[in-house]
């Protein structure tokens, strides 16, 4: 039995090594947004207080600019969305995040899409690579069943067919979406808008979602509401702007009368604010231009959508004072300074 | 719990670490209690509904074997055959006939008021009622004596690497050996095991997982795909139900063997078959034995009238289609190969004439290929009524299939690099089923140099972590 142990310790340590060497790989051959896209959280951990903490998917991480609200509102905000986060992920990054700031965020602004009750329960993709808890990373493996996600190399394996891009021809690895200008308190500030109209077509299949409902990401939606309300921080629900040409593709299929009807059921339920309930915010006031493509914005569609969002703030009384008075303005370019790096 | 999870991998290390460290005489306790801590991972509250059954079973065995008298044992055994096809009846069939029976009284414009029962099918029923009657019915046979320790007895029933999805064992085979359990630990028996179950993994979550993105796609929107789509989908399916089922049944040897325990071969390279009949001596093995033994011979076998002979094999073939599940593209599954044999049987004299006229009979390469190519295609056929989700969607596949669509390119389904690299994978399968000689390719590794083991097990290894989909797929034999 000592032979076999010790074998299977030598095998295990071969495995691990192996897999941060390949880990280590990989990050050679990430394309620059998503090595922006990664550092971009960092900062989450070195600010001192943290007002408004937007969590979404790829939508939320395009859509808020957290320097709007510090300008507007003398609040520090901090843009925590990951791309493809799923509601079910959402909820462990969202308890990790709130446990790794003390006092915890004032308020939580949780950006919605459409389609997130589609997405499958998955290994976290992304997520897992931000959430630092091992209780709160180990739901990710037990319920996707996803032995890769337990791994360094796993955890990044979307990595990979660009990787192998750029050993074979030498060509940058995977796509760049995100021509990445700076960070800005976890936002990536991009300015490339796609002019190539099959991204404003809703029909185009990306791959993520599931065909039906995914009941999990429904009730892990409703978990994180009911957490928030047990650590009794503020929530509001924002709905991200979609092009017009795609919201009004997306308003015919069932999938969205699925979400408002869960989205009402849960603003009925635990009594929360939801922004931009219709979809109908900025529906005509957004330009081709201010969208990266169909359902993503822009550095300009974003500010001009989280100045929208500041003013909503405002009405509705919250009110932050975190950066106050003349030096609002000052303190939140030395902030920017601060938790920004030029690309 | 999944055998692909991350429970399993905690449970099983663990489960295995006390086996050795428990005296022989308590181990049969270690190992039921870990099996039913398997099972109720699942729901809790269903394994009474395994356990009821497996009690009756264990009591009527001990009467039957107290008693001489056919008559009375006879009336044992329809007390056990009652309880278990009553209980898989009430859990599997019930809403199925019921449904039949309310569309037909539709049909004939008569009242029905019977509701249908909400009752969650309890995982794995159909193997462990098969594996229990196999043994009621073998003390009624007198080819096997009763089981005394109901304890042990109860460990024979849920056992947990084969509890769920088999192979389905025989009590003369797995009961002598869960009695003594006297086995010290060997380091050979316990490579092997692994062996096995990293390769089972491999098949599962590296091959079937993959090709089942395409095959859902396909099945789940029968009517957006055409022709070439719905083959490929088709012949992927039948790859990736091979390798779901069977890398589930290499998983469970594996694991019974680092306990000591051997569980039957299930899989013998089933694509190889040459004849449907020979398919059916290579695909799900226990099944099929079971079948044989239960069913077909005790309906007489092929000791009949040529017409008799006919109807038995459709028989069993039909109600093996009703075993895999409550569905009418089950039962036209298992239909379609009773029909293929009873076919085979017929046409018999007068392929051979034509192949003899075709001068295939002196070309043994020729005849293979085409014999195993046809075999393929004729399961492919069955497998697109056991996959597609109801009725109505095989039959608009099947329509679909051979129907024309210029704008229905095959690369709409699939890109050229995932065609590639999910056919890469199946050749990866079937070079080692070429590999394979007297046992599997993955056992014969022990006699290679470290050299080569190590690489190949790192490998193996790193394919399982990284090249699994993002969501894990339940075995498709749990819902049978």
């Amino acid at each position: 039995m000592k032979r076999f142990l010790l074998k299977f310790a030598l095998f295990v340590g071969l495995i691990f090594t192996i897999d941060f060497a390949l880990s280590r790989l990989l990050d050679l051959g990430r394309p620059e947004d998503y090595a922006a896209f990664v550092d971009s959280k960092k900062a989450y951990d070195e600010l001192p207080q943290i007002d408004i903490l937007f969590i979404g998917d790829s939508q939320t991480a395009d859509g808020f600019v957290p320097a709007v609200f510090a300008e507007k509102l003398g609040a520090t905000a901090f843009n925590y969305g990951v791309y493809q986060l799923s509601p079910f992920e959402g909820y462990f990054l969202l308890k990790d995040l709130v446990a790794r700031q003390a006092p915890p965020p004032k308020l939580v602004v949780l950006g919605t899409d459409v389609q997130m009750f589609h997405y499958p329960v998955s290994d976290g993709k992304y997520s897992s690579l931000f959430i630092k808890n091992p209780f709160n990373l180990a739901p990710l493996f037990l319920e996707s069943s996803n032995l890769g996600a337990f791994t360094a190399t796993g955890r990044k394996k979307y990595l990979f067919g660009g990787l192998l891009k750029k050993i074979t021809t030498g060509q940058v690895g995977a796509e760049v979406r995100r021509e990445v200008r700076r960070i800005e308190n976890g936002y990536l500030v991009n300015e490339k808008h796609y002019s190539d109209y099959s991204q404003f077509d809703c029909e185009k299949d990306r791959g993520f979602f599931s065909a039906v409902p995914v009941d999990r990401q429904k009730e892990y939606f409703n978990k994180t509401l009911a957490y928030l309300q047990q650590q009794n921080i503020p929530v509001v629900i924002a709905n991200l702007p979609m092009h017009k040409k795609f919201l009004a593709g997306m308003r015919l299929k069932p999938v969205y009368q699925e979400f408002h009807a869960a989205i009402a059921g849960a603003e009925a339920k635990y009594r929360i604010k939801v922004f931009n309930a219709n979809h109908e915010l900025l529906e005509n006031d957004l330009q081709d231009e201010e969208f990266l493509d169909g359902d993503h914005l822009c550095y300009a569609g974003a500010k001009k959508f989280s100045l929208a969002f500041a003013d909503y703030l405002a009405q509705a009384g919250f009110s932050f004072n975190t950066l106050t008075g003349d030096t609002r303005e000052g303190i939140a370019q030395n902030l920017k300074r601060k938790q920004s790096c030029e690309y | 719990m999944l055998f692909n999870s991350f429970e399993f991998l905690i449970f099983f290390p663990v489960i295995v670490a006390l086996y050795f460290a428990t005296s022989y005489k308590w181990r049969w306790l270690l190992l039921l209690i870990g099996s039913c801590y398997f099972y109720m991972c699942w729901r809790p509250e269903y394994i009474v509904l395994m356990m009821f059954p497996s009690f009756i079973d264990y009591f009527v065995a001990k009467k039957m074997s107290a008693t001489p008298e056919l008559a009375i044992r006879k009336k044992f055994l329809w007390v056990s055959l009652v309880t278990n096809l009553g209980l898989l009846f009430i859990f599997k069939y019930f809403n199925f006939f019921n449904e039949s029976l309310r569309a037909l009284f539709t049909q004939l414009n008569l009242a029905y008021a019977i509701p249908a029962a909400n009752l969650l099918l309890p995982v794995g029923i159909s193997f462990y009622t098969f594996q229990t009657l196999s043994y009621t019915i073998d003390v009624y046979r007198g080819a096997i004596a009763p089981e005394r320790h109901l304890g042990k007895f109860a460990l024979y029933v849920t056992f947990f690497p084969q509890l769920v999805a088999g192979p389905i064992e025989r009590s003369s085979h797995l009961l002598p050996q869960l009695q003594s359990l006297r086995y010290k630990f060997d380091y050979t028996r316990v490579v092997s095991g692994l062996q096995l179950m990293l390769w089972g993994s491999f098949k599962k979550v590296v091959i079937a997982d993959r090709l089942a993105v395409y095959v859902n796609l396909v099945y789940n929107n029968p009517g957006e795909y055409y022709g070439l789509q719905i083959v490929l989908a088709t012949a992927f399916f039948a790859f990736q139900i091979f390798c779901d089922f069977s890398g589930y049944s290499d998983i469970a040897i594996g694991a019974a063997k680092i306990f000591g325990v051997n569980l039957m071969k299930n899989f013998d390279k089933p694509y190889a078959a040459r004849s449907i009949s020979e398919f059916w001596k290579r695909w799900h093995i226990s099944l099929s034995t079971w079948f044989k033994d239960y069913v077909y011979i005790p309906l007489g076998g092929n000791r009949v009238i040529k017409w008799r002979w006919y109807y038995n094999l459709f028989l069993t073939f039909f109600i093996s289609g009703l075993w895999h599940g409550a569905n009418w593209t089950f039962i036209i599954w298992g239909a379609l190969h009773g029909f293929y044999l009873v076919f085979a049987i017929i046409t018999r004299p007068y392929r051979d004439a034509l192949l003899k006229r075709a001068g295939l009979d002196e070309r043994p390469f020729a005849l293979k290929t085409l014999q195993v190519i046809s075999t393929f295609v004729l399961v492919n056929l069955g497998w697109l009524f056991f996959r597609a989700n109801n009725l109505a969607d095989a039959m608009l596949l099947l329509k679909n299939m051979f129907t024309f669509v210029p704008a229905a390119s095959l690369f709409d389904l699939i890109t050229p690099g995932a065609l590639l690299g999910n056919l890469a994978l199946i050749m990866i399968l079937e070079a080692a089923h070429a590999l394979e000689k007297d046992r599997p390719f993955v056992l014969s590794l022990s006699d290679k140099p470290m050299f080569v083991r190590w690489p190949a097990y790192v490998a193996v290894t790193l394919a399982v972590l990284y090249l699994s989909t993002s969501a894990a797929q339940q075995f498709i034999y749990f819902q049978f």
